[in-house]
């Protein structure tokens, strides 16, 4: 019984690993540019096919991976240019439908391309490691090393480069920033950047494990929008958190209650932690009453 | 206020704009196709659409349909579906609206439920379903379907229970899928009937892709058998996600999983001795080397410039028991074909590529419309399925 | 502003000359006008909350379905008639709607957008799981239609036409006395800014929740309408990722705040993928980048660019004042 609550909650640990590696880019652009960016799923879909595609044309997996994840950080900064910067200063509204609508572009485009028949790339780590009280595959222990390389990146990224001070300072106060003199054009192409990127790695490094298709990205999306909210917008110890935290509630009520009750247990779990901090976890209060 | 002038100026335009299509020639029988061009269904879809086109294109240079003493050419109308209901209703209500009395489709079974209560009401039009395994969509009145039922499909997993006489087995059901949940529960007591039992009935949703909660009990209850229902994206993965975490039993596929989608998901070796109970395929009566799939295949990759899809022969036949249907009738009224089709025999139609086999008045739909096309128990060995003949009984 | 009976007779007489169109159509564009007029519905009550209080709701594709359910097991297992059924659906979804919004009101901004979301989430997966009740999966088929009156010597599916129109016309009117009202009044404050209007003493709490209400109560209208319209439904129909989101477009791209906009951006919405379906494989693709197109060019939707070129047209008139700033709280 015990050794099956261990699995469990390595099965929840490795589930909320890449909740929150799709997370974290979402949650930047969220912090930095109040950008709802629903085509964040999309950076994650055009990753992996890229990546898939680069593979299968007979290179390596991380040559691939590269590769791809530097083609979406053009992608990520032509979206920026075309679906968002012409609407600084426009209600969160409107950004949210242009994030929707370059989301359907971007799916039917590849719709086009590979066709919506399901892929997966093959996994570069085989194998499982086994021990006494658990078992994980090594492709989920890279997808755990990934996030915790990622989020020590972008640590580093914003709190060791002027750059980054420079993308905090705008997180923070945007006209203030501007007054300081700080490029705007150079964070948002930055924070763009790193966003998409992390969504395109996320992307290779998960359709090593599941499939890829035109619309993959929808739903991890979706859930990468509750992760940002029970982990509180903006921050990324939030997204982690918030991501592991919602895998393993999935996994326990998966596992423990009935598996057709799993998406209802973690949304019921995001109407409850919203009722008791209407801020998320890391979030700073704006409660009203 | 203005508003309101302009909604109906808009409402007047809209009527002006999408205007009745044109009205076909007396020489002409239009034949109407609905299935999702667009979205994920598309994969599916598209395949079914290019095999009824190959048909009508065949029949038109063959000369056309012989109805009584005249010869009346094809025309196809083609309508996406977007496998949705309310596009599926709109795509059909189009169709009718154009005076098309013949249809063939839909592919989604959450569509083929939301197309019932209008055709089955409407005598003037004639459906051949070629997709959706769904229950309870024919009436064989005036729709028939010469695609497998559900319940074919449990046939063969009966079947293989039967001779193998597992003693448990672990259900993972696609909770998306109408057909698969519609018969979940008459499965689960055949299966039941039969000695197993049924250590858990477990569910999952297309585009899933995390099965650890589920399979980590699997594992820890270890039934013999571990059946999945649904798609092979899904199946591939469940079938891995099992083995990694310590699955040593039978895995059990119920799903149309052409090798090559499979192959792009899991590798064969991971496959090896994995069971699949359903109709054969395209990709089998190829595989099997049958003269007019052969055929099939070479015109269609000569026209699309690939592959054929595992539905596209079931479309493809579907055009032909049409046309016999036409031919049998002397005419293109609804009423004769319908009795026609009622009537029919499979060896009125030597066209058919797919293997259906007569029901026990010798007719091809029986009462409520349905053929006969029993799912059959295949292995994977090496790099494809292969029949296990000796089984079915 | 223009006055209530103004309005009422020109709706009246744009809803008789939709009638009148209607009766020359065929049974195709019957069904296109319905599926316009059962979202125009649903946008233009949505518009009271979203264009009038600013809050993003993600849960109106579920409350639409609670509506087609209520309406389909009235109709069906308690064997009510479709008269009886309608108003019941609404007053269903009108509750739970006062529930959700007490739970929702809690948040602003974009938690209130992904907690709405996840309601809407956890709406459409009960359709499901409960099948006992829905079908689940396998959808809810042998929902009776609303039957023609037999002195009315029209059939079917024109009778059901009148009845979408019908309901169009009264969510508009009801739209328009609610937004004039006291209560419409405070909501405008509460979106223009929240602490001023607590400041004032004016009460937004009872002003937002009876917005969400209202909304609520003619999405179940337009639900069990729905449902009665197709004698089948199922959870498909009711996700957020499609109706939720689409309700949102309907109302962005036909300009927020202004209830007409709304039913236009239903109609620009509801004919395009129909006027599309030559081009199958691009339909989704050009809807896409209409959408885009619309964001970027026409940010105050449909209705603003009528009011813009209205404005041009009879340059020396005095413009009139509409709500114009948006925004999300």
């Amino acid at each position: 019984m015990l050794d099956l609550f261990l699995q469990q909650t390595v099965n929840g640990l490795a589930l909320g690993s890449t909740y929150a590696l799709v997370a974290l880019g979402l949650t930047l652009i969220f912090g930095v540019l109040l950008i709802p960016n629903f085509a964040h799923g999309e950076f994650y879909m055009v990753g992996a096919f890229l990546t898939y595609a680069l593979v299968m044309a007979g290179l390596n997996f991380w040559l691939a991976m590269a590769l791809g994840a530097l083609a979406v950080i053009a992608l990520g900064c032509l979206i920026d240019l075309v679906a968002f910067r012409p609407l600084r200063g426009a209600p969160p509204l409107s950004l949210m439908i242009s994030a929707l609508a370059a989301s359907i572009i971007l799916q039917q485009t590849a719709t086009l391309i590979w066709t919506s028949e399901a892929r997966t790339i093959p996994t570069p780590v085989t194998g499982v490691l086994r021990t006494p009280f658990f078992i994980v595959t090594w492709m989920q222990v890279v997808v755990m090393a990934s996030l915790i390389l990622s989020v020590a990146a972008i640590w580093a990224i914003l709190n060791r480069t002027r750059l980054g001070l420079a993308i905090r300072a705008t997180a923070q106060n945007h006209d203030a920033a501007l007054l300081m003199g700080i490029s705007m054009v150079q964070v948002r192409l930055a924070t763009f950047a790193i966003g998409a990127a992390l969504g395109a790695i996320a992307g290779a490094l998960l359709g090593a494990t599941f499939p890829i298709y035109p619309t993959m990205g929808v739903n991890p999306v979706l859930k990468a929008f509750v992760v940002l909210v029970l982990g509180g917008i903006g921050s990324l110890r939030g997204a982690v958190l918030g991501g592991l935290f919602l895998g393993l509630v999935e996994v326990m009520v998966a596992g423990y209650l009935s598996t057709e009750l799993q998406d209802i247990g973690a949304f019921t779990l995001l109407v409850l932690v919203l009722l008791i901090r209407p801020q998320g976890f890391f979030g700073t209060a704006q409660v009203e009453r | 206020m203005k508003a309101l002038r302009m909604a109906a100026v808009c409402l007047t335009a809209l009527g002006l704009t999408m205007a009745h299509a044109a009205p076909a020639l007396t020489d002409e029988i239009l034949i109407g196709e609905l299935h999702p061009l667009t979205g994920p269904a598309s994969f599916y879809g598209i395949p079914e659409s290019r095999g009824i086109q190959l048909a009508v294109e065949e029949i038109n240079a063959a000369g056309g349909v012989r109805v009584g003493d005249q010869s009346q050419m094809l025309r196809l109308m083609t309508e996406d579906d977007h496998s949705t209901p309310t596009a599926g209703v709109a795509a059909l209500k189009k169709l009718r609206a154009a005076d098309v009395r013949f249809i063939i489709g839909p592919l989604g079974s959450g569509v083929a439920p939301a197309l019932f209560p209008i055709i089955d009401r409407d005598s003037g039009v004639t459906q051949i379903v070629d997709g959706t395994i769904a229950e309870g969509v024919t009436n064989g009145r005036n729709i028939f379907r010469n695609q497998a039922a559900v319940s074919q499909y449990d046939l063969a997993v009966a079947d293989l229970f039967r001779s193998k006489k597992y003693a448990s087995v672990a259900m993972m059901t696609d909770r998306f899928h109408a057909g698969f949940m519609g018969t979940q529960p008459a499965l689960s007591e055949t299966l039941k009937s039969l000695n197993a039992t049924v250590a858990a009935e477990e569910y999952y949703k297309l585009g899933d892709t995390d099965f650890s909660a589920a399979m980590t009990k699997l594992v820890s209850l270890q039934p013999e058998v571990l059946l999945i229902r649904g798609y092979p994206a899904e199946g591939a993965l469940i079938t891995r996600q099992a083995r990694q975490l310590g699955y040593e039993g039978q895995v059990v596929w119920e799903m149309v999983s052409p090798p090559s989608t499979v192959l792009k998901n899991i590798s064969a070796t991971e496959m090896e001795g994995v069971y699949n109970c359903i109709p054969p395929t395209t990709e089998d009566y190829i595989a099997l080397g049958q003269d007019k799939a052969l055929a099939f295949d070479k015109a269609y990759q000569a026209k699309f410039g690939t592959t054929p899809g595992e539905l596209s022969t079931l479309s493809y036949d579907a055009v032909y028991i049409l046309k016999a249907a036409f031919e049998k009738a002397g005419s293109t009224e609804n009423e004769a074909v319908n009795a026609a089709l009622a009537a029919m025999r499979p060896e009125d139609v030597p066209q058919l590529i797919s293997g259906y086999v007569a029901h026990q008045d010798g007719r091809l739909f029986d009462d409520v419309g349905q053929v006969n096309l029993r799912g059959a128990v295949s292995i994977w060995q090496g790099e494809g399925w292969v029949p296990v003949p000796d089984l079915a009984g | 502003m223009a006055r209530i009976p103004h309005i009422a007779l020109i709706s009246a007489v744009a809803f008789a000359a939709a009638v009148a169109v209607a009766t020359q159509m065929n049974d195709y564009l019957l069904y296109v006008v319905i599926l316009w007029a059962i979202f125009a519905s649903l946008a233009v009550s949505f518009d009271v909350l979203l264009g009038y209080t600013g809050y993003l709701s993600l849960a109106h594709g579920a409350l639409f379905g609670l509506g087609a359910y209520t309406g389909a097991i009235m109709t069906t297992r308690a064997g009510a008639g479709f008269w009886l059924a309608l108003p019941v659906a609404g007053l269903v979804t009108a509750g739970v709607a006062m529930v959700v919004a007490l739970i929702a009101f809690r948040t602003r901004g974009l938690y209130f957008a992904v907690l709405t979301l996840g309601i809407g989430l956890i709406g459409h997966q009960m359709f499901l799981v409960a099948s006992g009740l829905t079908g689940g999966v396998l959808g809810f088929a042998g929902i009776p239609g609303p039957g023609v009156p037999s002195w009315l010597p029209i059939d079917q599916n024109l009778w059901n036409t009148c009845l979408a129109l019908a309901l169009l016309l009264v969510t508009f009117l009801a739209a328009q006395v609610f937004v004039r009202s006291r209560l419409g009044a405070a909501c405008i404050a509460v979106r223009e800014d929240m602490t001023l209007a607590q400041a004032l003493g004016i009460g937004i709490s009872r002003a937002r929740l009876s917005a969400f209400i209202f909304s609520g109560f003619f999405t179940g209208l337009a639900g069990a309408l729905f449902a009665a319209i197709n004698n089948f439904v199922a959870p498909e129909s009711f996700t957020v990722l499609g109706t939720g989101f689409q309700l949102v477009a309907l109302v962005v791209v036909g300009g927020m705040g202004t209830l007409w906009g709304p039913i236009l951006g239903a109609a620009l919405l509801t004919a395009l993928p129909e006027a599309l379906r030559m081009a199958s494989g691009y339909s989704m693709l050009a809807y896409g980048v209409l959408l885009l197109v619309f964001i970027l060019f026409a940010p105050k939707g449909f209705a603003g660019l009528i009011q813009r070129g209205a404005a041009v047209l009879r340059r020396p008139a005095t413009r009139k004042l509409s709500p114009t700033k948006e925004g999300v709280r």
